[in-house]
């Protein structure tokens, strides 16, 4: 009996492994799903990006362009700016308001 | 004329006559219960799919018992005890539910059909939304499974039985037939007779066990999403359905046939725009098609020779008990994470999680909207049920694979 108490409760804990095993895929997909949306929303943002610093290349003439991870640093600091300018013009009027 | 014999004449009361006063009284008793099963069917207290057609079999099976050629008593609906191949042959030309029977149920397609129904009805967004607290609270729902299994035993039941008649605590009928298929053929017939008989109940049993656990207070309890429920796209289901059916098919090839039919459902349903019509026959005529034969047969099974086996009150007894605790285990589930989301959770849920797919979801949502109007619990409850499915469908892997070697 004691042998079928230990069997079951080994059983018991194989499922419940399973189970949260089972449960960390679905959270995985889930996850990922979620990533997939997101990167989705963003893309467009990027695809813009791309297609504002196109015309510099035709247009400005001998415009050297910038190596992709430069491209990449630039798109950060000009977000990092945009940010910035925000938080600061944001940050006085809420001191008026209050 | 003098040699006419009414008793050979109506053969029906002749058999009852002639099997002794307690085989009678076990026929007129199962008659009774077909009036009373398509009786609560009709009313809605128990499901009337199921129960209509097993009642109606149950008293066609047991006033219909004539005497056969070579003397015994016998009929003409299906005899499912036989193994000889060459007298089932004779048999299926004979009687008309035997091919149904042979073909579809004695190897579970019939569970199968019914779980491929079932997967077009789960939309497992519910389950991809909090996968975690669903399976937990699917978890805790098994208790009456696992503590059912030691309890059989000491009643006297070998190990393959006492898992057969415990998977009755996951409330899934499909699993308690495979398993019962797999691990106890002999008891195969009075097993899953006993099981949807009693699943049927807890349509009728559940609400009563949540009103004496849970407080009226706590029924009433309206849960306050932090962040809007998100909304996955079908490719997402789909992809969830093929990962997760092929994860489980490689750990349980045993229960495989179960997986790739409840997968399959969920499959077709998330690509319902380019197979319609597919999904179409399975939600529609596969699935009730399928209840219809099965309670049918459910019904012509229960013939007062073939269920008066000396284990079969211990059946009705550890049967019972399985399902109690798993409803109990169920609510403990939604106690617990009540205490964990500090109040924020109405621990009805926790009686969704046993996985009769979608019934103890809409007791769950039924007693809370009776307390509270506004309180809307069905999301939850929904992906409780759906993990249900899945942690029963492991437990009938895991007793299928480690109870032979024990």
């Amino acid at each position: 009996m004691l042998n079928l108490l230990l069997s079951t409760l080994g059983m018991m804990g194989l499922t419940f492994a399973i189970g949260f095993f089972v449960a960390g895929i679905i959270k995985a997909i889930a996850n990922w799903a979620d990533l997939f949306a997101f990167y989705k929303l963003h893309q467009l943002e990027i695809l813009s990006l791309k297609k504002t610093s196109r015309p510099l290349e035709k247009t400005v003439p001998g415009f050297v362009a910038m190596p992709k991870n430069d491209i990449y640093k630039e798109k950060h600091r000009k977000v990092s700016h945009f940010l910035n300018e925000t938080f600061h013009s944001l940050k006085p009027r809420r001191r008026i308001t209050a | 004329m003098e040699n006419i014999d009414f008793y050979s004449l109506f053969q029906g009361v002749g058999t009852m006559v002639a099997s002794g006063w307690f085989l009678a009284t076990v026929r007129v008793v199962l008659i009774m219960l077909g009036f009373l099963l398509i009786y609560l069917g009709r009313k809605g207290v128990l499901e009337p799919m199921i129960m209509i057609p097993m009642g109606l079999g149950m008293i066609a099976i047991n006033c219909g018992t004539l005497i056969m050629p070579g003397g015994g008593m016998g009929n003409l609906f299906l005899d499912p005890m036989i193994t000889d191949t060459d007298e089932l042959m004779n048999v299926m030309q004979i009687d008309f539910l035997q091919p149904v029977y042979t073909l579809t149920f004695s190897n579970g397609l019939i569970a199968c059909f019914v779980f491929m129904g079932i997967g077009t009805l789960l939309d497992v967004g519910y389950l991809l939304q909090r996968p975690f607290v669903s399976i937990f609270l699917a978890l805790c729902a098994e208790l009456g499974t696992f503590l059912t299994l030691p309890i059989a035993s000491s009643m006297g039941l070998t190990l393959e039985e006492s898992a057969s008649v415990a998977m009755v605590g996951g409330a899934d009928g499909p699993m308690v037939l495979f398993t019962s298929l797999v691990l106890a053929k002999h008891l195969f017939v009075p097993i899953t007779v006993v099981a949807y008989l009693y699943l049927g109940l807890t349509y009728g049993g559940y609400p009563y066990l949540v009103k004496m656990l849970v407080p009226k207070r706590l029924r009433a309890i309206k849960m306050t999403a932090k962040k809007a429920p998100k909304n996955y796209d079908s490719k997402v289901k789909l992809a969830f359905a093929v990962i997760l059916c092929a994860l489980l098919c490689f750990l349980f090839p045993v229960a495989s046939p179960l997986f790739f039919s409840l997968f399959i459902g969920v499959a077709v349903r998330e690509s319902k725009d380019s197979m319609k019509h597919v999904y179409d026959f399975i939600s529609g005529p596969l699935l009730y098609g399928s209840t219809f034969m099965l309670g049918l047969l459910l019904g012509v099974l229960c013939d007062a020779h073939l269920l008066l086996d000396a284990k079969i009150l211990k059946l009705l007894i550890l049967s019972i008990i399985a399902l109690l605790l798993s409803g109990v285990g169920g609510i403990i589930g939604g106690y617990i994470m009540y205490f964990i989301k500090k109040g924020n959770y109405n621990p009805v849920i926790g009686i969704a999680a046993v996985s009769c797919v979608p019934t103890t979801a809409k007791v769950a949502q039924k007693i809370v909207s009776k307390e509270n109007a506004d309180s809307f619990i069905l999301s939850e409850a929904l992906g409780a049920n759906i993990s249900g499915v899945i942690t029963s469908a492991i437990i009938a892997g895991v007793f299928t694979s480690i109870i032979p070697l024990l």
